[in-house]
């Protein structure tokens, strides 16, 4: 009884280790499986056959072109369902995909195209920096940029940030002007944080034309803004004050106008812009030389229509 | 983003006028001055007048109330307090300073050297902020008495 009790147990662990080969065997395969779903645009199909063949199979799990059809796979996916989502889980997938096909790439058969994909996946999270770039998501745009500058690093990713970190910059300072021009009281720091965005724009390219003229307007404005909103009750005393405030404003606007104007010499509004601001710091002869120039080049590019006056 | 398109015309002028209306406040005229309407004439610049008479007039100072007049030259001139004197027209005070100091009016100029032509207070440039000038002595001629914080205030007292 004992021995037949043996022998059967033999037979149920033997079946049992057959089964396991079989099963095993069948996962094997589910890559390809995986590649024919994808081609068939069975996406949902695709990704269940790689996932089951990257868990089930050891061989699969460290084959490099598994894990880059699986970056494939999900990206498709992410695209299809996520694409507008900042943090899709799918796209994370995709990436870690990329990167561990990468990874297990000994022979760089992978690498190169990987890369494009992760350098694709990173396009993509700019383009939702981009689509948050408004007056009520730029927090989000900030974040999602952060993001992005993690996902370069993670995915050791090389690209000439410094024209989109400038745009974004740049971007961002016309947002904040324009929400504290919407509220000058309720969003008065929005003006600093304006003015730190051109800065640091300016910081990766001194010369930038937007940058310096943009942050030429607001220190030029903000000159102007001083007096405008001053009380006509105000005391001397408060009055020197504010009078201090906006000369330094004036004076701070000053070379970020010239630089502008250097490259774009008969840009009008840079002139009138100069004239206004000399005007303001009271420099007659200075703030003249810039209404002339101003007003000989308005004549030349439309005609004789009056041009406006700064009032000097 | 634009500019304040004729911002800093608007935001010179309204500098001035608030001084002009700051020299009002601290300055003591004599007590048969001190009785009626306050009045303020603005000469040869006309854009000065009509943002201090929208901004000032009707309002009331030491119980005077004050109102404002424009002349186009001296010969239009009334009897006021104070007279602001446009560059354009300056150089005629000379000629108008001892009847203005028999008006008892307090001259105001803009332009440089007229506090030798009988101007109490003259506009300066200083550091690229408009700042003002005082004649104390012209002030005692007449005799006007100026206020503490406007001797403080002034880039110089002759």
């Amino acid at each position: 009884m004992n021995s037949l009790k043996y022998i059967l147990t033999l037979i149920i662990g033997f079946s049992s280790l057959c089964g396991f080969a079989q099963n095993s065997n069948k996962y094997c395969i589910y890559d390809q499986v995986a590649l024919e779903k994808y081609g068939d645009k069975d996406l949902d199909g695709a990704r269940t056959y790689i996932d089951s063949a990257i868990l089930m199979c050891d061989d699969l799990r460290v084959d490099p072109y598994v894990h880059h059809i699986k970056g494939f796979i999900y990206y498709e996916l992410y695209k299809r369902d996520q694409v507008n989502d900042s943090y899709s889980s799918l796209r994370d997938t995709a990436f870690s995909a990329f990167l561990e096909s990468n990874k297990l790439d000994s022979e760089n058969e992978f690498t190169v195209k990987n890369n494009k994909s992760l350098r694709n996946i990173a396009t993509r999270i700019q383009m939702n920096v981009a689509n948050l770039l408004d007056t009520t998501n730029y927090r989000e745009a900030i974040k999602v940029n952060n993001l992005y500058k993690e996902t370069l690093k993670k995915g050791n990713i090389e690209v000439d940030n410094k024209p989109y970190d400038i745009s974004f910059y740049i971007s961002l300072g016309g947002l904040f002007v324009d929400l504290y021009e919407n509220d000058k009281v309720a969003n008065a720091t929005m003006i600093d944080s304006a003015i730190h965005y051109y800065e640091k724009s300016l910081e990766l390219d001194s010369l930038n034309f937007v940058g310096n003229l943009q942050l030429g307007y607001v220190y030029h404005n903000l000159s102007i803004d001083i007096i405008l909103s001053m009380d006509p009750e105000d005391d001397i005393m408060t009055m020197y004050e504010n009078q201090e405030r906006s000369s330094n404003f004036g004076l701070l606007s000053l070379p970020y106008l010239k630089i502008a104007h250097q490259q774009q010499p008969k840009n009008t509004k840079i002139l009138y812009g100069l004239a206004g601001i000399y005007f303001m710091l009271q420099e007659k002869d200075k703030s003249d030389f810039y209404q002339n120039l101003y007003n000989e080049l308005t004549k030349e590019q439309e005609g004789n229509q009056v041009p406006p006056k700064n009032g000097n | 983003m634009a500019w304040s398109q004729g911002g800093a015309a608007e935001a010179n002028l309204k500098i001035k006028s608030m001084f002009v209306y700051n020299f009002v406040k601290n300055v003591d005229w004599p007590s048969n001055k001190k009785d009626g309407d306050f009045k303020i004439g603005i000469l040869a610049d006309k854009k000065l007048y009509q943002l201090m008479n929208s901004t000032y007039a009707g309002k009331e100072i030491n119980g005077q109330k004050l109102v404002f007049e424009f002349y186009e030259g001296f010969s239009a001139m009334s009897k006021c307090h104070i007279l602001y004197v446009a560059p354009d027209v300056s150089k005629d005070l000379s000629k108008n300073s001892s009847k203005l100091r028999a008006n008892k009016t307090l001259v105001v100029t803009d332009s440089g050297g007229l506090l030798y032509d009988g101007s109490v207070i003259n506009f300066i440039i200083n550091n690229n902020k408009l700042a003002f000038e005082i004649s104390k002595t012209n002030a005692d001629l007449v005799p006007l008495t100026i206020g503490p914080a406007l001797l403080k205030m002034a880039a110089s007292v002759i």
